[in-house]
């Protein structure tokens, strides 16, 4: 099933902040619907990372509501919030890989982490592998990969465990225009099948390649912008 | 195989890979809480040992009552008839002064000291073997057999069990203090291997923790570490106690065997070893709580 969010009146202020700076989220208001791909844009400092770690629940708001599939993040207890990220695909504008483990156990990670049975588990690696095409690679190590391998590599993690929600911020900042279309044909190819699509980007041409709804984020606010076609 | 089952497999595979990653700090740690640990193990060894051969002793002790000179042997025979009759007397026997003077005459040399004495010097004697075991009975027996008539002295000879068994409780109590305070030590060196390891591996936990891994799951290998460190800490402390004990023992077996047949100090129970290995598992494991507890993790 996809996942839906919905955010109500949003405020993030981060402890520590000078007094007088405004929140990282002032208010937001929006919502993404099961199975929409949506982008989120905005400069740098918008809210964008924020509204990433509000819904993955590594932050908690200060103010209003952040739902995921109609159930309040910030109000989880902390014991819920590792089975909540099993539901959501993580994809950082760094690829986060371990650099110690080969392309094959990184990609295992989260489903030995939900303690998958170790064959299946193998054969669920492979075919996110396959899928990202980096199926010849599994037993690299991440400094052997180019950065978008590294990236694909980062996908097939984020999907291997099968979540209903996909979360990328900024995933093809790094990435020269090919390799950045062939991630984002990968991110449009699983919505495909019904997963709800989360991405934060502020590149134009490549939105205009791929087809989905905006939500501008500016100072923390949500602006008012007309739906990609 | 269960996933909890699983679980616990793969925490200690990754606590074994991690020691493997490392070998030379990880015996090193091992041994800095081995040698936090030798000293206690192998004082308590040596104290336990002690204590037992003081229990052993304290089974055999007996008291001697010496008759007064005049005490003629109707009055002796009615003096046992009242041992023998009454309660916390195991048995009892008598020593008559010809007796104990031809047993004594049988020690070389003395032979010819009594040849100079005008007559037998020494009083008929009844040895009784108390059926009480507490010192504090003993003394109470040992007091009111003085009492009695006829009866010049009475002479327990397990004062020196006593002395013993002293020792051995004063310094079974030293070595739990030190133990205690040794243990502390390990719980800290075992914090701190612990919080080096998180440190170093920040990336790790932070990533796994952000695809789903349940607070269980990140701090288990780490607990795992700091047990199997501190098992592995325990089994070389004994193993070292034992060493010393065994070079020690010829001496301790030289100055002890005044005391009788087979009053050594045991090399190394396995009871001791056992709990040894165990409460040293148990402070490696409290060290890694507490160290992850710290980091919140």
């Amino acid at each position: 099933m996809a996942a839906s969010i919905r955010f109500q009146s949003v405020i993030k202020r981060y402890p520590g902040t000078a007094a007088g700076t405004p929140p990282a989220l002032d208010g937001a208001s929006f919502d993404v619907e099961p199975g929409e791909f949506v982008y989120l844009t905005g400069p740098s400092g918008a809210g964008k990372s924020t509204v990433f770690r509000l819904i993955a629940a590594i932050e908690r708001p200060s103010g209003g509501v952040v739902l995921v599939n109609k159930q309040s993040v910030g109000g989880l207890p902390r014991a819920s919030v590792p089975f909540l990220r099993r539901n959501i695909g993580l994809v950082l504008q760094d690829a986060r890989l371990l650099a110690d483990r080969g392309v094959f156990d990184n990609v295992l990670l989260p489903l030995a982490v939900a303690g998958v049975e170790p064959r299946e588990a193998a054969r669920r690696v492979r075919a996110a592998l396959d899928r990202v095409g980096m199926a010849d690679r599994e037993r690299a190590l991440p400094a052997s990969l180019s950065g978008g391998e590294q990236q694909r590599v980062c996908i097939a993690r984020a999907v291997v465990a099968r979540p209903s929600l996909l979360l990328a911020d900024e995933p093809t900042a790094n990435l020269d225009a090919a390799n950045a279309d062939r991630v984002l044909g990968l991110f449009a190819s699983f919505h495909a099948v019904g997963v709800t699509v989360l991405l934060a980007t502020h590149d134009e041409a490549l939105m205009a390649r791929h087809p989905g709804r905006r939500l501008a984020l500016e100072c923390g606010r949500v602006m008012p912008t007309e739906a990609a076609a | 195989m269960t996933p909890w089952l699983r679980d616990h497999l793969r925490a200690g595979r990754a606590a074994a890979a991690t020691a493997r990653a490392a070998p030379l700090s990880t015996a090193l740690s091992v041994l800095a809480l081995a040698a936090a640990l030798v000293l206690p193990v192998t004082g308590y060894a040596v104290v336990d040992g002690l204590a037992r051969i003081a229990a052993r002793f304290d089974t055999d002790s007996q008291i001697a009552l010496y008759l007064l000179p005049g005490v003629d042997a109707k009055s002796r025979e009615a003096l046992e008839r009242t041992l023998r009759a009454r309660p916390g007397i195991k048995s009892v026997r008598t020593i008559t002064r010809e007796q104990a003077l031809a047993e004594l005459e049988a020690t070389e040399g003395v032979r010819d000291l009594l040849a100079g004495l005008p007559g037998n010097p020494l009083p008929d004697a009844i040895v009784v073997r108390p059926a009480v075991r507490s010192r504090d009975a003993l003394g109470t027996l040992k007091t009111e057999l003085a009492r009695l008539p006829g009866v010049a002295s009475a002479q327990g000879d397990a004062a020196w069990v006593e002395r013993l068994d002293a020792i051995a409780r004063t310094g079974t109590l030293l070595i739990g203090a030190l133990a205690a305070l040794l243990g502390i030590a390990v719980v800290a060196v075992t914090f701190n291997t612990i919080r080096l390891q998180v440190l170093t591996r920040r990336d790790e936990i932070e990533i796994a923790s952000l695809v789903g891994a349940t607070p269980g799951w990140l701090r288990r290998p780490f607990l795992y570490f700091g047990m199997l460190q501190g098992a592995a800490a325990g089994l070389v402390a004994t193993g070292t106690g034992a060493v010393l004990l065994w070079v020690a023992n010829a001496r301790l077996g030289e100055t002890l065997s005044g005391l009788g047949a087979g009053a050594t100090i045991p090399i190394m129970t396995l009871e001791l070893a056992l709990t040894v290995v165990l409460a040293s598992a148990f402070l490696g494991w409290l060290g890694a709580w507490l160290s992850l507890g710290s980091g919140r993790i």
